[in-house]
């Protein structure tokens, strides 16, 4: 661990300069080192949950947040403190792993990220005893696979790091960290491919993100919801995962990715709509059964968006569209049924949404229960109560189910929002306000980009070549190169 | 507007032939079979012919003015000269852009929607032209490549017609019948209009231009002549004649296990590809105006443009004036596409022998 | 700009298409069309159509009413129901065969001009009236019209290939190389039977032909690909067997000498190949010579019970066939349309060279 950790502190010296050009930081004025102590102490007022240590033998104090700093290790250090002499001090700052640091915005940066800060007169170090305190390595909750890797990350930016250093044993792995924000200064690390990725998304994702002016920035998710093209497409846009396994396959891919401290979520820029259909599963199965599981979810998308739509748009206005056998099922089911069929459907997606949404924040077990109480008690009596049709509840149920197959549960939500669209247009106009509502969608996603990169990439502008990587899962090559 | 991508090939083709493949498809085969008799199908091959050499002729225009865009080579003439020529062509593209679309509102309205104000169609129609115009070329080819696989796979469901097929209907006469080759075979043509706005981008195709070109041509040849050719295997000849629609009875025939007479859909899906050539049309009159008038700021011309075209839609009030507004504009249409190509092939030869000749003084 | 753009969009949010919700459809399956006594509204319309009784069972009602016209009859029948008349779900057309010899085609065409109509829906002709087909109620078998279509295209999967829907019909009533056939139901002991296929010249019934005949009609159209073959052969002196032949139909052409102008003869080939399911006879018929002999009496007999149909259709001036479709081919197209088509198909000299050849005897020696 502590070795890695050196490895990025040496790239962090070198992309130094980086953060000193950000132009929305305030530059301090260069103090006189006696200054840095005072001007720490001017910054740091009514900070009551700061706490110092002195050794006036040596002339040097100490400061640090108790809870962000591992105790056993600042213990060991205090006791190898107290067994030097003011001579030996010297030397001994100088010959370990202490950092010296130069100016304010150094140390805030520092001491806020969980080291100790050593003042001496002159000088100031930095005493990293980083508390890797915060939540162990676990599988990923979100983006569930069968096979493959399980590890996901965690709130750790080191850890996050880790993860991904292990994977990726090059020193063409570059690493970029930016500050977001005026006053809380959130850490964003760029990572990407050195010859694999290209420096004009590098350049522009960097300076997207050094022009976020704003504070409060709390997630990956919603740091890239300030620097997408289009914020009031209901699309994501870029794809953001919690999975290691998944950022280290799009580096390779040569895209870049992002992590920003205490988010488990990295990004990753530029994608497609495709990226979102993608789930690592797919490349441990055979590539037929991959491709098969592909095309499942492409049908999941249409069922999810269309299917409900279409059932109110036959009921309500195309009724010639109705096999015979289908018929008297269809009728007997809506017979007793007051409403038209829309506020039916809207009424039960609603239902549906109020199901999840409530299963989603409660803890897993109440979770599972109102999952059963809501799907077949309430279900089974809203048809015998004659509010909804039998053959209603099975479309209903068969499209939400098949939302869950989306594998991005961000586009899984986006869909099932643009679906209610689709329901009204189709209440309103059938199967013309179906084929509307296609149009509008496709004209939307056709003109979307992410990082200047058409969304719906392979396909328009057409790309025949890279179909077999991302429209369906290809075959592996056993030759080198890049896909 | 610094975007200015240029097209692939591929993209130019789609182009093309969603802009040729319009309304018209509907009752196409009854045309033929008006227009050119038994086996009138085989008349197709004569106009794909044709348009060729059209296309041939735009191409000329491009090669010989050395890849400049239209715009640039009759930027020698002065603005009030182009001026009437520019706003003629211009209107005419907007009628025929906003007749085809009020065609199709109409038809869906006698099939599907008999008690719902054209109103209604008009405003999808027009909403959708305006997100697609109000982007730049690049952008609507784009979304045109998607809602090209959109629509394009109701093409296959012509094998659902197999069955009923046969080859003794087709009979061995070839053009008999009441002909009517001149008149018939214009309004035939017309329903390939559409190629000639690519005078106004094949400086923006990447390569191959002519190849794109007659590759989109063909798209639209070999689906016209499929559509045609099994409705001629299908129907007898005088059902087809007197068959209003025959596509739409076509795609009425089709039956899947689980819905059947999906039709309302199909022709609703039909449907984009009739906007597309009201987005192009109107696309061309937009560029018309630009140059005629640059500092106009291109989103208040489209909105204008569509405003017009909205208005100008609720001209025709029953098909049958309608059909006689769209003999006119079409053959109108048909015009312009002969004769702009030959204008400029004039004007580029001509300012090529002028700067000859200053260049000898 | 978007704002204009968003209020469109509500605009259009605000109109609503005219709702045709399924339970509030009174969803015609079937209609029928008879000629009435009335002098004043000469047509008489049944149409049928499921309802959903109070207590949720499946039930129908059947109306009949006269009127001028089928669409002014349609109108009078509005006038007795609660539900919205609807007839996009309309599945089988029965026409009386009063009304069937005075021709079809206004009536036809009113249903091919109806958008909402399908043109796949069947047609059938009664015995009778038709009418009293749709009437009739039957046991234990709820829609009348679910089972006339079934029947419909059983019979056209079995071994008829009686599927005249209104495309169908009208193609081959418009095309000058063939003319229509219909399949003909009667009713029957509280019961809807299948007796045989209706012969049209043009528009108009001419005559029906039983179903035994019929089952040779299907012999000779291409359209045919496997059935069955049943029938009484003489197979020795004063001995008469029945056999049953499950056949595919390998063969099937109808070819014109290509001499002359006016065609005069025509010959159908047809080739059976099959597999005795049921011999009543004596002998063995897994023995070699047997099955000889058995192919030698069917082939005649299919040739002189088939000679006997094509006269009477010949005389009938009805061609059902579509020989005149290879007569057309053969022909210049002046010839051809200044040709008294009915007359030379009249006088034509048509022959069946059928051939029939035994495969097997079933899995009984």
């Amino acid at each position: 661990m502590r070795k890695n950790r050196n490895r990025f502190l040496k790239d962090f010296k070198l992309q130094r300069s980086i953060e000193i050009s950000n132009a929305s930081e305030k530059v301090e004025p260069k103090l006189a080192k006696e200054g840095l102590l005072q001007q720490f102490k001017n910054n740091f007022t009514n900070s009551s949950d700061l706490s110092v240590t002195e050794f006036p033998n040596l002339t040097i104090k100490i400061y640090y947040f108790s809870y962000l700093i591992n105790k056993d290790h600042y213990e060991q250090f205090l006791s190898k403190l107290r067994c030097i002499t003011i001579e030996e001090l010297q030397p001994f700052l100088t010959h370990s792993e202490f950092r010296l640091l130069s100016d304010f915005s150094e140390l805030e940066e520092a001491i806020l990220s969980g080291s100790a800060i050593l003042f001496t007169e002159q000088k100031a170090y930095e005493l990293p005893f980083k508390e890797g305190k915060g939540r162990s390595i676990s599988p990923s909750e979100t983006e569930t696979v069968i096979l493959g890797a399980h590890d996901s990350f965690v709130e750790s930016v080191d850890v996050n790091l880790s993860l991904i250093r292990k994977r990726v044993l090059s020193s063409q792995l570059k690493t970029i960290k930016l500050h977001v924000g005026n006053k809380s200064k959130r850490s964003v690390y760029l990572l990407y491919i050195e010859g694999v990725a290209s420096d004009k998304d590098l350049e522009e994702i960097k300076k997207r993100i050094l022009s976020i002016q704003k504070d409060g920035i709390t997630d990956t998710n919603m740091l890239v919801q300030f620097i997408d093209e289009y914020p009031n497409s209901p699309f994501p846009q870029f794809y953001t995962t919690e999975r290691p396994d998944v950022v280290v396959y799009k580096l390779f891919e040569g895209k870049v990715a992002g992590i920003m401290d205490n988010s488990p979520y990295a990004f990753c820029t530029p994608v497609s709509f495709f990226d979102f259909m993608e789930s690592m599963d797919d490349f441990s199965q055979r590539w037929f059964v991959g491709t098969f599981i592909k095309i499942i979810r492409y049908i999941a998308i249409l069922v999810t968006l269309l299917f409900t739509a279409l059932y109110v748009s036959v009921t309500t206005y195309h009724y010639e569209m109705i096999p015979q056998a289908l018929l008297p099922t269809l009728q007997e089911s809506r017979s007793k049924v007051p409403f038209p069929p829309v506020l039916e459907a809207l009424f039960l997606e609603f239902l549906l949404e109020l199901l999840r949404e409530a299963g989603a924040r409660l803890p897993t077990k109440v979770g599972q229960t109102i999952g059963i109480v809501g799907g077949i008690v309430i279900g089974q009596a809203a048809v015998q109560a004659g509010i909804t049709s039998n053959i209603l509840i099975i479309v209903v149920a068969a499209s939400a189910i098949a939302s869950f197959v989306v594998p991005s549960y961000l586009l899984s939500g986006s869909i099932r929002i643009i679906r209610f669209g689709f329901i009204i247009l189709s209440g309103f106009w059938g199967n013309i306000g179906i084929v509307f509502g296609m149009a509008i969608l496709i004209i939307h996603l056709s003109t979307l980009t992410n990082l200047n990169s058409p969304y719906l990439m392979p396909i328009s502008p057409m790309y025949p070549k890279f179909f077999k990587y991302t429209l369906i899962r290809g075959p592996f090559k056993k030759k080198a190169g890049r896909e | 507007m610094t975007m200015k991508e240029k097209l692939s090939p591929f993209q130019a083709s789609i182009l093309i032939y969603l802009t040729q493949s319009g309304v018209t498809l509907f009752y196409l085969p009854r045309l033929v079979a008006e227009a050119f008799g038994t086996n009138g199908w085989i008349g197709h091959f004569i106009i794909y012919f044709v348009v060729n050499i059209n296309l041939v002729l735009i191409w000329l225009v491009f090669k010989l003015s050395k890849g400049k865009s239209m715009f640039e080579i009759i930027a020698i003439l002065p603005k009030w000269m182009t001026l009437p020529f520019n706003f003629v062509i211009a209107s005419v593209w907007t009628l025929l852009g906003a007749m085809v679309t009020v065609k199709f509102s109409m038809i869906l309205k006698v099939l599907f929607y008999n008690n719902v104000s054209l109103v209604y169609f008009l405003s999808m129609a027009y909403i959708l032209s305006y997100m697609l115009l109000k982007k730049d070329l690049y952008q609507i080819a784009k979304a045109t490549v998607v809602l090209f696989y959109f629509t394009v796979w109701t093409v296959f469901l012509l094998a659902f017609h197999l069955p009923e097929f046969s080859f003794i209907r087709l009979t061995p006469f070839i053009f008999k019948g009441d002909t009517d080759m001149l008149n018939g075979g214009v309004s035939v043509f017309t329903a390939f209009l559409g190629y000639e706005l690519s005078i106004l981008y094949i400086h923006r195709i990447e390569r191959k231009q002519l190849k794109s070109l007659i590759a989109g041509n063909s798209l639209t040849t070999v689906i016209y002549l499929g559509v045609t050719f099994v409705c001629f295997g299908f129907f007898s000849f005088k059902q087809l004649v007197s068959e209003m629609y025959p596509v739409v009875t076509l795609l009425g025939y089709i039956s899947f296990p689980v819905l059947e007479r999906v039709e309302s859909f199909t022709f609703s899906v039909f449907g984009i590809k009739v906007m597309l050539t009201t987005v192009m049309y109107l696309w061309g009159t937009k560029e018309l105006l630009q140059y005629q008038f640059k500092r106009a700021k291109s989103s208040y011309l489209v909105t204008v443009i569509i405003l017009i075209s909205f208005v100008v839609s609720f001209i025709p009030k029953v098909l049958k004036d309608l059909d006689e507004w769209l003999k006119y504009i079409s053959y109108a249409c048909t015009a312009v596409a002969f004769l702009l190509p030959i204008f400029l092939l004039i004007t580029v030869v001509s300012t090529k022998i002028m700067n000859r000749e200053s260049a000898n003084e | 700009m978007n704002k204009l753009f968003s209020i469109i969009l509500i605009l259009i949010l605000t109109g609503c298409a005219e709702q045709k919700i399924i339970d509030d459809l009174a969803l015609i399956n079937a209609v029928s069309y008879d000629v009435s006594d009335n002098e004043k509204n000469p047509l008489r319309l049944t149409v049928t159509f499921p309802i959903i009784t109070k207590d949720g069972k499946y039930d129908r009602k059947t109306i009949s009413v006269e009127g001028k016209s089928s669409k002014e009859a349609r109108e009078k029948v509005r006038l007795e129901t609660n539900l919205k008349l609807e007839s996009g779900q309309m599945r089988v057309s029965l026409f009386g065969h009063e009304l069937a010899k005075q021709g079809l085609l206004p009536t036809l065409l009113s249903l091919a001009r109806d958008p909402s109509v399908g043109t796949r829906a069947k047609l059938a002709l009664a015995e009778d009236e038709a009418s009293d087909i749709l009437m009739l109620q039957i046991k234990n078998e709820g829609q009348n019209a679910t089972y006339l279509e079934q029947f419909l295209t059983k019979l056209n999967r079995e071994n008829l290939r009686t599927n005249y829907n209104i495309y169908q019909f009208l193609r081959d009533y418009y095309d000058d190389g063939i003319d229509p056939i219909l399949p003909v139901f009667k009713v029957e002991k509280n019961n809807i039977t299948y007796n045989g296929i209706g012969l049209f010249h043009a528009d108009k019934v001419v005559g029906i032909l039983k179903p035994a005949e019929a089952r040779y009609l299907f012999l000779f159209r291409e359209e045919m690909k496997e059935g069955s073959f049943i029938d009484q052969i003489d197979v020795g002196e004063d001995e008469k067997a029945t056999i049953m032949l499950n056949y595919e139909l390998k063969d099937h052409k109808i070819e014109i000498p290509s001499t002359s102008t006016n065609p005069k003869k025509a010959s159908i080939y047809i080739e059976l190949i099959g597999d005795v399911i049921e011999y009543t006879g004596r002998e063995e018929i897994s023995d070699t010579k047997v099955q000889k002999k058995i192919e030698t009496i069917i082939t005649k007999k299919i040739n002189r019970e088939g000679k006997k149909l094509i006269v009477k259709l010949q005389k009938l001036q009805v061609d059902p066939l579509g020989i005149r479709r290879y007569v057309r081919n053969k022909m210049d197209y002046k010839e051809w349309k200044a040709l008294d088509k009915y007359q030379s198909y009249q006088d034509m000299d048509i022959k069946i060279h059928a051939k029939v050849i035994v495969n097997s005897s079933g899995k009984w020696k």
